[in-house]
């Protein structure tokens, strides 16, 4: 370990494992070393398998000072060469740092837990709320023991900022009675979670509220008309597809003109189609999920020839959804069903392979209404619906 | 220069078959290999020194992540060339 290697002895191990005579391998090595020579003065690049690679890198004129008497000196431009070991050769070497990796070096956190932050972000919003918690904390039992310990509890209340929280410790080494402090202090600190956790979550309540109470304002017709429709619908289910449609399309033709639908998206009931709209854009934007494009396909399926190609101009009808993409309601189902069994019929005519995908989740949400529609379904297809459990 | 044409050259010089040489050169860097992982060093005459030494670990910034890492230690080899051979290459 650690030692200088004579020749001599490198080249006795080279004789020794090689079962050769010292003459031989001592001639190998110097003639090696002669070849590696050779090959730097003529191609300036050496690669031996096993060990490495030997390089001449250029090395430009430059100035430097001669280390004996201090004189500056320019320092010609020569050559100069490098070796590489090679990749097995190092990761040999490393063997017993292999487990070793890099780390990143974090720096210290100012703030140990998360209660602390905590408190940074409630001394920096809710100064009234830390007000609120120092007031308890003065009311808190008075024993004339405790007294010392009260003058110093209050002050660590009002200091909610975490860098003197941190300070605390230090201060707390030098009396010995501190203990009780810190459970008031998380006391106070429950209270103070909990105040500020009910306002968060009637600013939460609030907000949401909101919008919502508009959307069933707006929505309020519409959802009577739908109720209505989806009892004709239900009622027309057990019948072609045909005489269903015309009752999907009946409510929208009433509705406002296009203009309407930059005030209200979600009551929006019409749409006029720009450059550059899909179906599935149309629907995430009036449904919140592009997966509910069949819909506005089976509403529209007389305008639209192309499912994925839709022509600027048009006037579409956006036919309104009672219950949600997660949640749909009966009456959902069965348009999705029939939209998804229209995208089918036009991916098979064009022979689409999303089209057995289509007629698989018409099949999951309606299996009745895809069942009564076997005879246009593809013999193919309805094979591979038949093996859905 | 590859091993290929290196140990054809030295077959050429030594006078022995390319097969003869081959066992050799593996041979000669097994032992090699073998002292620079033992973290020895050692002399090849008018070619220069081979050996290995432990670099500590240290810190240092990765501009990928741009953050300081700490590079753990490692073992490196080292060539210092011969003064011959620094002389007969400038």
């Amino acid at each position: 370990m650690h030692e200088k290697i004579s020749f001599k002895r490198l080249i006795e191990d080279i004789s020794a494992r090689g079962g050769v005579s010292q003459n031989v391998s001592r001639l190998f090595v110097r003639e090696m070393a002669a070849v590696i020579r050779e090959g730097l003065l003529e191609d300036g690049v050496v690669q031996l398998s096993g060990l490495g690679i030997f390089r001449l890198k250029n090395v430009g004129e430059r100035s430097g000072r001669d280390p004996g008497t201090g004189r500056a000196i320019t320092i010609p431009a020569h050559r100069k060469v490098y070796f590489k070991p090679e990749k097995r050769l190092r990761e040999l070497i490393n063997k017993q740092y292999a487990h070793l990796k890099p780390l990143p070096l974090e720096p210290v956190p100012e703030t140990n837990t998360e209660a602390d932050a905590f408190n940074r972000f409630l001394n920096d919003s809710f100064v009234d709320g830390a007000i609120e918690a120092k007031v308890e904390t003065d009311k808190a039992p008075l024993i004339s023991r405790e007294a010392d310990e009260q003058k110093s509890s209050p002050k660590r209340e009002v200091k909610y900022a975490p860098a003197i929280v941190h300070k605390d410790p230090a201060a707390e080494g030098s009396g010995e009675k501190k203990t009780p402090p810190p459970q008031e202090e998380s006391h106070s600190r429950k209270g103070l979670y909990a105040t500020v956790f009910v306002i968060l979550l009637l600013i939460f309540v609030y907000m949401n509220y909101r919008p919502e109470e508009d959307g069933t304002r707006a929505e309020e017709p519409t959802t009577s008309a739908l109720t209505s429709q989806a009892g004709i619908e239900t009622a027309a289910v057990n019948e072609k597809k045909q005489e269903a449609e015309p009752t999907l399309k009946t409510p929208p033709v009433s509705q406002p003109a296009p203009e309407a639908q930059s005030v209200a998206k979600r009551s929006a009931r019409s749409h006029l189609t720009r450059h550059g709209e899909s179906l599935w854009r149309l629907a995430r934007h009036y449904y919140d999920n592009g997966y509910l494009w069949p819909l506005l396909y089976e509403a529209n399926h007389d305008k639209i020839e192309n499912p994925d190609f839709l022509v600027k101009g048009l006037t579409l009808t956006i036919p309104a959804l009672e219950g949600s993409f997660k949640k749909p309601t009966e009456a959902d189902r069965e348009m999705l069903a029939l939209g998804h069994l229209r995208a089918y019929k036009a991916y098979r005519q064009r022979n689409h392979d999303e089209a057995l995908d289509h007629l698989r989740v018409a099949h999951n949400y309606a299996p009745e209404l895809v069942n009564s529609y076997a005879d246009e379904i593809d013999s193919r297809d309805g094979l591979v619906l038949s093996n859905i459990p | 220069m590859n091993t290929s044409e290196a140990l054809k050259r030295i077959a050429g010089r030594m006078q022995k078959s390319l097969k003869e040489t081959k066992v050799l050169y593996t041979h000669c860097i097994g032992v090699m290999n073998d002292h620079l992982v033992e973290r020895n060093h050692f002399n090849i005459p008018r070619l220069g020194t081979f050996g290995s030494v432990e670099r500590k670990e240290r810190q240092a910034y990765n501009p990928h992540f741009k953050k300081k890492m700490l590079i753990p230690r490692k073992v490196s080899v080292f060539f210092k060339p011969s003064r011959a051979l620094k002389e007969e290459i400038k």
